[in-house]
């Protein structure tokens, strides 16, 4: 074919219309306060907000804290599934239920799960000794963080551990032979050559769920809403309340081109480490 | 062997299936009839509606119609704030609650004096809780689904331990304490500690009923807050002490109204203040342990405040007309039909939130609920939820604001002049500029 990218010049049109689109009025509207031209007012004013800066932190904490766990538990779960074991087929699968379902959902049986006096996981401590009522997981500002990061870990660690699999599978065998053949131990294989063949999907799977985790907004409100006393209130959050529910839709615009900004100074340098990488 | 797709056949039917989908999606709703009025509702209040029945009445009655498009919470707050700012003429009756409602929004709809002179509502004095959906003179909305704050409490722990029904707040937390004391594993009280409406709402209660306020004067022009005076902190300070002696079941910081009917239901509060419309869930024999075993009161008062009864937030839903609604006086008929005598009582009977006096007097409602006199007396002794004010603008913010500073008191993170000191900057400075 003369022209292969007319095949594909719809689609790509589209996509355009429909993801820059929106970016681009939401950076132009960021510019205005109520119809009127403000420059870079609203920003101003938004890095002057006490909130703003609360929420990036707790946003940042959520993000590092859920990626690192989810990347430990996926980097688990891959290589034992990665194993030739019987029934493996059933287990990869149950092993990635948590997936697919909604974060609504997923959300609403964690927050069922851990409720102070009704909750499963308090009955189960009573077994240890806790009277039920003792452990106030969402109603803790020390805990409500650490509840809703397990909650976002048990959704996402199945997308971390298909992509690590993925990346297990292809790896090839001779470097672990050769390894054998010179009477190499299990961790030392696993630190010097799986873990650096495995680098790129690693940083597949880091770059997509650090994205997703700082822009992270369901599972934390249908917990949370953003308590007790803003402890798990984070940007994206923010945005929603300003936009929502203060109806400040220049000045949410703003707060949304700012994580644009965040999210591009996160990923891109992973990513231009992971093209680094599958280049070496 | 199949011959398979070519590649100008695959383009053949891409193009022709994005045509159909283009198409139908670009198809023109039906357009509403002349009598025909759209009218954008939760769920709820379809039920409680008769499921259509009572519009199917009302279009047999008077001939106009209504479509009835329902949505659930919370994307129903959202849609409904982007039509009305939009301008949209799509729904000429909305209805939503006063305890979220933010009053900046109220210039995108019709104040309803000029209709309601043209034609009265059936009987507007017998409607309790006007109050809560005016601002200054203005009246946005008329309530249709309302319900105060009362006290619900096990009538079978107050007999075995001779305690009384408190009146007042000091009587209410002496009997807290002792219940606590005696009964292994039911706390004597209950308060709403969410990081949301919920909070305020369960506070204003206890503020109204110390006599507390947030401005001292309908005039927004001309008030100043006073949230924080002495009445104000006395609120706070009792408030956050139920939590302070362990009188509240744990988990008080993520608690809400379902929280509380769970909680009483199964039988771990023996008192508690919250909305009448929960009566049905609490005593409901299908789902409650202690169904048969509850009894109410009104919601106790302070001490040295004059009153002869505790004062809730008159809370409800209420029905508005957007003002780019094309179909104004058919709004107001429907809406003076659903709001008349008749209509209060056919959706009182379905579980929904009466907010007329007859309603109460009515013997088929004495005996659908067994505290008509109760929550009769609490709405007409209720206030808006402003105090004195109905909705303000900027509510929004208000309430996201002022809630981090009351649940910091109540979890003891802060003390309460400083909670209540910080709340009352706050309402100054987003109210009154």
């Amino acid at each position: 074919m003369k022209r292969p990218w007319l095949l594909v010049l719809p689609s790509f049109i589209l996509l355009v219309i429909v993801l820059l689109g929106p970016e681009l009025h939401g950076v132009y509207i960021s510019f205005f306060r109520d119809k009127e031209f403000v420059g870079l007012r609203n920003y101003q004013n938004l890095l002057k907000e006490a909130d703003f800066y609360f929420t990036l932190w707790n946003s940042f904490l959520f993000t590092f804290l859920s990626v690192g766990l989810e990347l430990v538990l996926g980097f688990g779960i891959a290589l034992l599934l990665d194993r030739k074991t019987r029934g493996k087929r059933i287990t990869r699968s149950l092993a990635i239920v948590p997936f697919i379902v909604t974060p609504v959902i997923g959300g609403f049986a964690w927050k069922m799960m851990l409720d102070t006096n009704y909750g499963i996981l308090n009955y189960f401590l009573t077994f240890f000794g806790f009277p039920m009522g003792t452990i106030e997981w969402l109603s803790s500002p020390n805990l409500a963080m650490l509840a809703v990061i397990v909650a976002d870990a048990w959704v996402n660690t199945p997308f971390v551990t298909l992509i690590l699999l993925a990346g297990l599978q292809a790896l090839p065998q001779s470097p672990y032979e050769a390894a054998k053949v010179d009477g190499a131990s299990y961790w030392f294989t696993f630190k010097r050559i799986t873990i650096p063949l495995l680098m790129p999907a690693i940083l597949v799977a880091v770059i997509f769920r650090l994205v997703f985790a700082f822009r992270e907004f369901t599972t934390i409100w249908v917990m949370t809403q953003g308590g007790p006393l803003n402890s798990t209130y984070v940007l994206a959050m923010y945005l929603y309340k300003n936009m929502f529910l203060f109806f400040k839709d220049n000045y949410s615009a703003a707060i949304g081109v700012i994580m644009l900004i965040l999210t591009f100074l996160i990923s891109v340098p992973l990513m231009v480490k992971m093209y680094a990488e599958i280049k070496s | 062997m199949g011959k398979g797709v070519t590649r100008r056949e695959f383009l053949k039917i891409a193009g022709a299936g994005t045509a159909a989908v283009a198409g139908l999606s670009a198809y023109p709703q039906k357009a509403l009839a002349q009598n025909e009025v759209s009218w954008l509702m939760h769920p709820v209040h379809f039920a409680q509606m008769g499921k259509g029945e009572l519009l199917e009445k009302m279009a047999a009655e008077t001939g106009i119609k209504v479509k009835a498009v329902q949505m659930p919470f919370p994307q129903y707050r959202e849609k409904l704030a982007i039509l009305l700012r939009q301008g949209s003429s799509d729904f000429d009756i909305v209805g939503f609650s006063n305890s979220w409602w933010d009053g900046s929004l109220n210039e995108y709809l019709e104040p309803l004096n000029g209709l309601m002179q043209k034609k009265p509502l059936v009987n507007p004095a017998d409607i309790l809780s006007m109050d809560g959906f005016k601002v200054g003179d203005q009246i946005f909305a008329v309530p249709y689904r309302i319900g105060p704050m009362i006290l619900h409490y096990r009538k079978d722990i107050y007999k075995k331990y001779g305690l009384k029904v408190p009146k007042t707040m000091e009587e209410y937390r002496e009997n807290a304490r002792f219940i606590t004391k005696k009964e292994t594993g039911v706390f004597g009280a209950f308060v709403m500690g969410e990081q949301t409406f919920f909070s305020l709402w369960d506070f204003n209660t206890y503020l109204f009923s110390y006599g507390g306020a947030y401005f001292d004067n309908p005039d927004l022009k001309k008030a100043k807050v006073i949230l924080n005076n002495q009445k104000g902190l006395d609120a706070l300070k009792f408030w956050s002490s139920l939590r302070e002696e362990n009188l509240l079941p744990p988990g008080v910081l993520s608690a809400t109204w379902d929280t509380f009917i769970t909680n009483m239901q199964q039988g771990k509060i023996a008192q508690g203040i919250n909305w009448s419309v929960y009566i049905g869930p609490v005593n409901d024999p299908s789902k409650s342990k202690v169904a048969g075993f509850l009894d109410w009161a009104l919601p106790p008062y302070a001490e040295g405040t004059g009153l002869s009864c505790g004062i809730s937030a008159s809370s409800g839903w209420g029905l508005y007309i957007p003002k780019a609604s094309k179909k104004k006086e058919l709004a107001w008929e429907t809406i003076r039909y659903i709001t008349n005598p008749q209509s209060d009582i056919y959706m009182a009977l379905k579980g929904g939130g009466p907010f007329r006096g007859s309603t109460f007097s009515s013997p088929e409602y004495k005996k659908f609920t067994p505290a008509t006199d109760v929550i009769k007396t609490a709405l007409e002794n209720s206030a808006p939820m402003w105090r004195p004010v109905g909705t303000i603008r900027n509510a929004s913010e208000v309430v996201d604001k002022v809630v981090i500073e009351i649940t910091s008191a109540l979890a003891g993170k802060k003390p309460p002049k400083d909670a209540i000191d910080k709340a009352a900057e706050i309402v100054k400075n987003v109210v009154l500029g």
